[in-house]
């Protein structure tokens, strides 16, 4: 069976605003395959966040379907939901959101608390994330003494651990300077590579450029959806070097 | 800021870790727990003062049920030293030419009157009668002032006595007017000291007497009077040869002691008692009774009764201070979930269940209220035992209590932890992650 990894129709949701309502994603039909990069682009409003937090379970629509691995998702509790995230999808927020009182191998381990594992494995399993990201070294050291560009390694070795299908990446990039951005747009193409499907959302189009995919939003629309050739940011690294 | 240190991430060394197996469980306790705890270790003095609240409330618990449990013991064995279902008949008004001379004023109760009692009421186990002088009693070069009870062997049934030397005297040798005597501990000691006084010799008043037994110690009764104070010899003895009494009193007896077989209703044989010395005393129909009956047991009673309405305030009070302990636990919870929105919002992004967030700040409450329960108890323990000995209270810690103040505390944490707890679990993640 060859699911798309992501299928959505007439996707909608509304807000209730003062009188009427808001609809802030509107009508939003879209197919993404396993192991994709793609990115959503818009100005803030635009429905793009709202979309992110549909395709992460972190909500659920007004209206339409979404089929997650084949699952529609769309109508499922909160518990459900909950199960799925941690299963299917690893989220990377652009203020990192890392626990300030656990160093980074307890902050990468935390989402397998949730999902029954035994503490040999989770240390095993949030070693091995953190040495994917380049941070073998860095286990023991709490956010204060990482830098940005570290502790949003940290965040995508969390993302990584419990050995999702989807990264979601909220701006990742936002809170880090361009070399940095860069860096950590190349780790997220150096695991697309490895067959995890990317959805990044961004309002830069400087970002976009590194996934294969573009979905615009306007008003709660898709209003456009175009593949392109991504820029490689590992060579882009070596260029700057 | 260009990390020099950090890695090249060449495509290579980054692939994707393997996914875990699907459908396991969530939470497990003991990590939920650790978490709790990290939770609570992060802002120490914030939750000690928390438990304090807790720990006042259940030392406070602990002590009050410690002093009133010990002040209930003393007066329980004090009920039971006087003897179970036990009725006292007094000699009552005595009137001499229209003048009442008072209760017990004039012995108007005869040895016949106690016999009789057993056969006419069928609910009396045994009746002695008994009459009482102050003695001298002396023996060797030692003497002591105490109360001679002259009476029926069946006294010592109806007032529960044991013995710890020697025996009772006998029915033949009430009749026979023998002399011997059993001696209270407190003359006992008195008298013999640390010797065993069972065939030795006392005099009261010119007549030797031959100890025969040592009474077992019933301490104080009720009304503070050492009950061990006392010489017991056979009625028809003190007759003959102590308390010679004019004729017209020669088979006098001061008191009866009734006692009554076990579950039978006490009033009603107060009330066949009444109608008995009515009739064989010849009382007309409108004349007073000529005998007082008093329930002891039920004068004891009622000291136990306001002794349980004390403690049962005192233990009110130290519930509500438990009850605002537990609403500061609450407090410090929903602060608590308030400062940790964003930590919750992240925690149900990466796959905590509802559940999974409900016990981990249920199990932090619950674990901040048990902390201050058990500092509570050891606090608690420490101070009654402190308090027993300054104010000379007698202290009892009943387990049961402990363990029963722990699980209050315990229960507070659960039921004032709950709905924020509830508050945490049910937040919207996105909201919650965009808080700041």
């Amino acid at each position: 069976m060859n699911a798309p990894l992501i299928e959505t129709h007439d996707l909608t949701r509304h807000y209730p605003s003062g009188e009427g309502v808001v609809a802030a994603l509107d009508g939003v039909d879209v197919t993404i395959q396993p192991g994709e990069f793609v990115a959503a682009m818009g100005p803030s409003g635009s429905g793009k966040s709202t979309f992110l937090n549909l395709i992460g379970c972190l909500d659920t629509p007004t209206r339409g379907t979404y089929r997650l691995a084949g699952e529609d998702v769309a109508h499922l509790s909160t518990e459900a939901l909950a199960a799925l995230r941690g299963e299917r999808i690893g989220f990377v927020f652009q203020s990192f959101h890392l626990l300030p009182r656990l160093d980074a191998l307890a902050n990468v381990a935390m989402p397998m608390l949730y999902r029954g594992v035994s503490r040999a494995v989770r240390e095993a399993r949030a070693a091995e994330a953190l040495a994917r990201v380049g941070l073998a070294g860095r286990m023991r050291h709490r956010p204060n003494q990482l830098s940005g560009g570290q502790q949003q390694r940290v965040a995508i070795a969390r993302a990584l651990v419990n050995g999702p299908e989807l990264l979601l990446a909220d701006e990742p990039t936002g809170a880090l300077d361009s070399r940095t951005g860069i860096e950590i747009m190349a780790l997220f193409q150096a695991l697309n590579a490895a067959g995890v499907a990317v959805l990044c959302v961004t309002h830069d189009a400087s970002v976009a450029a590194y996934a294969a995919r573009t979905l615009r939003f306007k008003d709660g629309k898709m209003v456009e959806d175009r593949r392109h050739t991504p820029v490689d940011a590992a060579a882009l690294l070596r260029e700057l070097a | 800021m260009n990390a020099p240190h950090l890695a090249p991430v060449a495509p290579p060394a980054v692939s994707a870790l393997a996914p875990l197996p699907r459908g396991r469980g969530g939470l497990s306790f003991t990590e939920a727990l650790s978490a709790a705890l990290g939770a609570l270790n992060a802002n120490k003095l914030r939750a000690a003062l928390t438990a304090l609240g807790i720990f006042i409330g259940v030392a406070a618990v602990m002590v009050t049920v410690a002093v009133g449990a010990g002040a209930r013991q003393q007066v329980l064995s004090q009920i039971q030293s006087l003897g179970a279902n036990l009725l006292l008949v007094w000699g009552g008004n005595v009137r001499m030419g229209g003048v009442s001379l008072g209760a017990g004023q004039r012995a108007n109760m005869s040895w016949d009157d106690a016999q009789a009692i057993p056969r006419e009421i069928y609910a009396v186990q045994v009746a002695a009668g008994a009459i009482r002088q102050q003695q001298q009693v002396v023996a060797g070069n030692q003497n002591w002032a105490t109360t001679v009870t002259a009476t029926d062997p069946d006294w010592f049934v109806a007032h529960d006595w044991t013995l710890a030397e020697g025996r009772f005297f006998t029915v033949e040798e009430n009749m026979a007017g023998r002399k011997v005597v059993l001696l209270g501990a407190t003359v006992a000691e008195a008298l013999f000291g640390e010797e065993n006084p069972v065939g030795r010799e006392v005099r009261i008043g010119a007549t030797p007497f031959e100890v025969i037994g040592v009474l077992g110690r019933k301490g104080q009764n009720p009304m503070g009077q050492d009950q061990d104070d006392a010489v017991v010899m056979p009625y028809w003895t003190a007759r003959r040869s102590v308390m010679g009494s004019s004729r017209a009193f020669a088979r006098a007896v001061s008191t009866i002691s009734v006692k009554v077989h076990e579950g039978e209703d006490m009033a009603l044989v107060e009330d066949e008692l009444r109608a008995l010395f009515r009739q064989r005393h010849r009382v007309a129909a409108n004349e007073p009774d000529t005998v007082q009956i008093r329930n002891l047991s039920e004068i004891a009673a009622t000291r136990d009764a306001s002794a349980r309405t004390l403690s049962m305030l005192l233990a009110s009070v130290a519930a509500v201070s438990l009850l605002v302990g537990g609403i500061g636990v609450m407090n410090i919870m929903l602060v608590s979930v308030t400062e940790r929105t964003k930590e919750i919002g992240l925690r149900l992004a990466v796959g905590a269940r509802p559940a999974d967030i409900l016990k981990q700040f249920l199990l932090e409450a619950v674990l901040l209220a048990l902390i201050g329960g058990a500092a509570g108890v050891a606090a608690g323990f420490a101070l009654a035992h402190l308090l027993g000995g300054l104010a000379g209270w007698p202290v009892l810690v009943q387990w049961d209590a402990v363990a029963l103040a722990v699980a209050v505390s315990g229960l507070t944490g659960l039921f004032f932890g709950y709905w924020p707890a509830r508050r945490a679990a049910r937040l919207d993640p996105i909201a919650a992650l965009r808080s700041e």
